[in-house]
């Protein structure tokens, strides 16, 4: 029995399970006729499994049931025509493998016998992945391929963490059962979408991850290198994926061809070693300008299509779908967003919802007394509040192990013995947080290893453990997420920062700053070079591109250094971008939300710190430095009887790029609001969004950046430097 | 909301009153009427955006459309109300003084305007119907909610 009725066999299967009157009536004729007619599938057949896949598909729209059958069954005795040529690709000698020339294969892995081989195949696949991949009957279905692109991402992220974890302890079977089934399930739902580039690759890592498993090779050196190459290269491929729109056509990225060949090599020397014969076979010599990848037999159905061209680059899929179907415009496949949410959580919120609609008919049939109803009803929407946030809510697990194999990555290259270790990656942050937050901490980490864990002989001179350490941590304090990277290394020394930043005109040469400032100047745009900066700590590789990000997540990034004993960079989030921990302020009538993230202090300033230049406007003077002062009232036209920054209040806030202070009537108190979007307004210059205040009313939600920037551009306020330059 | 067009010959309009005059939008646009709701008035647009409201929860832009027709504006009274459409993706709220009556205009009844200069009435107006009860002036709708605000960024939301 070859690959392609095995798999007809498993997906029938598993159309079985997924049942519907038509598919029961029909799978028993089908199995029968394929189990009678399986020897003969040919290698070629698969041209015969898109269409059979194409009439089930089809059978969905029809009511002629027998009649659909009757085809199938017909399109199953004819799946090999006689007159069918037989591939009979040439063999082929693999240069490192000079056993591997021993002639009939032996397909290890692959099932006998016809009958029997449904439940075994189908068994080791997770029922519903299976039942999700028949969906995909109706091919080139954009749903279909984005479940695959989520499936299958999660299936290389849990085979890259158990890698991660062999890393360390290279036979943990419990890792490399995970890798194994992580390989083994994606060659099966990949093979029933018909994507032979996954499915070869996958089944090839799976082999070399079984023997892994069964203790013939240990994930090690070479092999280990061979096991993250099959992960890299699958979320290229996956990648891909996700921008194409047919399962079974798109452009397999360059990194594929020579990773297979890497794996068949592999795969022979194993088999070599093991005493099986192993014939590899190609259609084409590697001299030609198309080439087709070399293969073990298991593989060789799919890589017959998988055409190499000359450019590596540009290997696409041979064979077109026989059908003409709508091309979706390119830029109309934006990605919908999804999102996997636990079932208890979904659970509670329908029951809760449930709750809502019981106190509801209470309240209409007058049966509650007020209070009573009305406490219930505050209850559960709380309730339904946490729970609608928590849905949004996702491990930073999945960050982290992307950080951490950046981290191994640089360990590797630079030779240096470090330890990294990950705690909390159980904490919860919002999803949109979390896929920006990946980018800079692989920064940092990268910074915290090649600069700041100095090598093993430094190291010992110092008296520290020759190994060096990297903790990345995150924990929750109240409503922010803390995400902290601590190494041993050498500390930030903050004499070095002093006279970097000096020289590059950031601090003035006579400034006096306290050590924690100095470190912030780290962050500053345009500190340093990466040369420079690798002399005087290691640190400030672009930490402004970092600090920039952790900002527009509304989050706050510190550093705390001992000069050689190590530094801790600590990130602070708040828990939701959706929730918005904010300042009431009135303005005259009007009230707005300032983000608590951008305020630095309130104060109503005394007469004497104020100062007003002409044509520059007017600055408060807060511990020595000179803060443009913006009327709110002024910027955003509103009428309101507090003009002199004494008689109202000053709200000091620091954007990305300064600082500055909002005049404002009052403090009207903190609030946390949920941000909404102003709809066809949006456009609006300073406000950021709007809000629904207690009263029901909209409040607007102010974007600090765009107030100044409106200060500057109406001539309401300016640059604390310029002014400078003027007063002098 | 294509079920709202009768045969090809006749639309149906929301009839509602600006000043003294009696103004009709397709119905195919209209998503609901509502009262007045407290606005919050929005720095940086042009005067006839009156602010936004919360409607159940979204935030809906308010766009006074006396102002933007360039009559005189009017106190809210008990009968004004917000006509709240939806144009491509963006949806908003029109204030009207009073709303009448949904009526079915048959095309051929309407008497196209002539265009006059930029920002004159004209461009707003698909034209006049001559009924028994008097003329209706037909807006057009996206010409009077886009002016302003770019419908292209509407729908990008």
């Amino acid at each position: 029995m070859d690959v392609v009725s095995q798999r007809l066999v498993s997906a029938l299967a598993c159309l079985e399970r997924v049942g519907g009157p038509d598919f029961a009536k029909a799978l028993p004729h089908v199995e029968a006729v394929l189990a009678e007619h399986a020897a003969q599938l040919s290698p070629g057949s698969r041209a015969f499994l898109k269409r059979a896949r194409d009439l089930l598909a089809a059978s969905q729209e029809t009511d002629d049931v027998d009649g659909l059958l009757e085809k199938v069954v017909r399109l199953i005795r004819g799946a090999a025509p006689p007159d069918l040529p037989a591939s009979q690709p040439q063999s082929m000698e693999v240069p490192a493998a000079p056993a591997s020339t021993v002639s009939m294969p032996e397909p290890v892995a692959v099932a006998t016998a016809p009958v029997a081989a449904p439940p075994v195949v189908t068994a080791a696949a997770p029922a519903v992945e299976l039942t999700r991949a028949v969906v995909s009957l109706t091919e080139a279905d954009p749903d279909t391929l984005r479940d695959f692109v989520t499936e299958a991402r999660e299936y290389v992220s849990s085979a890259e963490a158990a890698l991660l974890k062999l890393e360390t302890t290279p036979t943990d079977a419990g890792a490399l059962g995970a890798v194994f089934r992580a390989f083994h399930t994606l060659k099966g739902v990949s093979a029933f979408l018909g994507m032979a580039p996954i499915t070869e690759l996958a089944h090839l890592a799976e082999s070399m991850f079984g023997r892994m498993r069964d203790g013939l090779i240990v994930c090690k050196g070479e092999h280990s290198e061979l096991a993250f190459a099959c992960v890299d290269v699958l979320k290229d491929v996956v990648d891909v994926v996700s921008h194409s729109t047919q399962a079974d056509h798109f452009v397999v990225p360059a990194s594929l061809p020579p990773l297979m060949l890497r794996l068949e090599r592999e795969q022979a020397r194993a088999a070599a070693m093991d005493g099986t014969p192993v014939r590899v076979e190609a259609s084409a010599t590697p001299d030609l300008p198309v080439l087709t990848a070399p293969e073990v037999p298991a593989a060789k159905l799919e890589a017959v299509e998988s055409q190499v061209a000359d450019a590596p680059s540009a290997v696409t899929e041979s064979q077109p779908r026989p059908e003409t179907r709508v091309q979706p415009a390119s830029d109309a496949r934006v990605p919908e967003s999804t999102i996997r949410v636990r079932t208890d959580r979904l659970d509670r919120l329908i029951d809760m919802v449930g709750e809502l609609v019981i106190a509801q008919s209470m309240v209409s049939e007058g049966h509650a007394s007020g209070s009573a109803t009305s406490s219930q009803a505050s209850k559960i929407t709380r309730e339904l509040y946490d729970l609608t946030l928590s849905l949004r809510m996702v491990p930073l697990r999945a960050t982290f192990q992307k950080v951490l194999r950046a981290g191994r990555d640089v360990v590797r290259r630079l030779g240096r013995a470090c330890e990294i270790t990950v705690e909390g990656d159980d904490t919860e942050i919002d999803r949109n947080t979390v896929e920006m937050l990946a980018d800079p901490l692989i920064h940092m980490i990268r910074n915290a290893i090649d600069h700041g864990v100095e090598g093993a002989d430094e190291r010992v001179a110092q008296g520290k453990s020759h190994q060096g350490k990297v903790i990345l941590r995150a924990y929750r304090t109240g409503s922010e997420i803390v995400i902290e990277l601590e190494d041993d290394g050498r500390g930030i020394d903050t004499a070095r920062v002093l006279k970097k930043a000096v020289e590059r005109g950031l601090v003035a040469s006579d400034a006096r700053l306290s050590d924690e400032a100095i470190r912030m100047l780290i962050f500053e745009p345009g500190f340093s070079t990466q040369e420079e900066v690798s002399e005087i700590s290691g640190r400030g590789v672009g930490m402004d591109v970092v600090r920039q990000a952790v900002d527009s997540l509304k989050g706050r990034i510190g550093v705390h250094s001992v000069l050689g004993r190590g530094t801790t960079f600590s990130i602070r989030l708040p828990l939701t971008l959706a929730i918005t921990e904010g300042m009431l302020v009135r303005v005259g009538a009007e009230r707005y939300i300032i983000p608590i993230a951008n305020i630095a202090t309130n104060l109503r300033p005394e007469s004497r710190d104020l100062c007003r230049i002409a044509q520059r406007g007017e600055f408060v003077r807060l511990r020595g430095e000179l803060i443009p002062v913006v009327p709110l009232a002024q910027v955003f036209c509103v009428e309101s009887n507090v003009f002199e920054p004494s008689q109202g209040l000053l709200v000091v806030l620091t954007s990305a790029s300064t600082r500055f202070a909002v005049l404002v009537d009052e403090l009207l108190g903190q609030q946390q609001v949920v941000a909404k979007s102003l709809g066809a307004l949006s456009a609006a210059r300073g406000i950021a969004g709007g809000a629904i205040l207690g009263d029901g009313r909209v409040g607007l939600i102010i974007d600090p950046e765009g107030v100044f920037e409106l200060a500057k551009s109406t001539g309401i306020a300016c640059n604390p430097r310029s002014a400078e330059e003027q007063a002098a | 909301m294509k079920e709202n067009r009768v045969t090809s010959g006749v639309d149906r309009f929301l009839t509602f009153m600006l000043g003294d005059e009696e103004y009709a939008l397709g119905v195919r646009y209209v998503q609901s009427i509502i009262g007045i709701l407290p606005f919050t008035s929005v720095p940086g647009h042009p005067d006839y955006v009156l602010g936004v409201i919360n409607l159940r929860g979204a935030i809906l832009p308010v766009i006074d459309l006396k102002r933007r027709l360039g009559m005189p504006p009017r106190d809210i009274t008990h009968e004004s109300c917000i006509v709240v459409v939806q144009v491509k993706n963006a949806v908003l709220g029109l204030l009207a003084d009073r709303v009448r009556e949904v009526v079915s205009i048959p095309e051929d009844t309407v008497q196209h305007p002539p265009k006059l200069g930029p920002e004159s009435l004209g461009n707003h107006v698909i034209g006049v119907a001559a009924t028994e009860a008097g003329a209706r002036i037909l807006l057009d709708v996206e010409a009077v909610v886009s002016g302003g605000l770019s419908l292209e960024e509407l729908s990008s939301q």
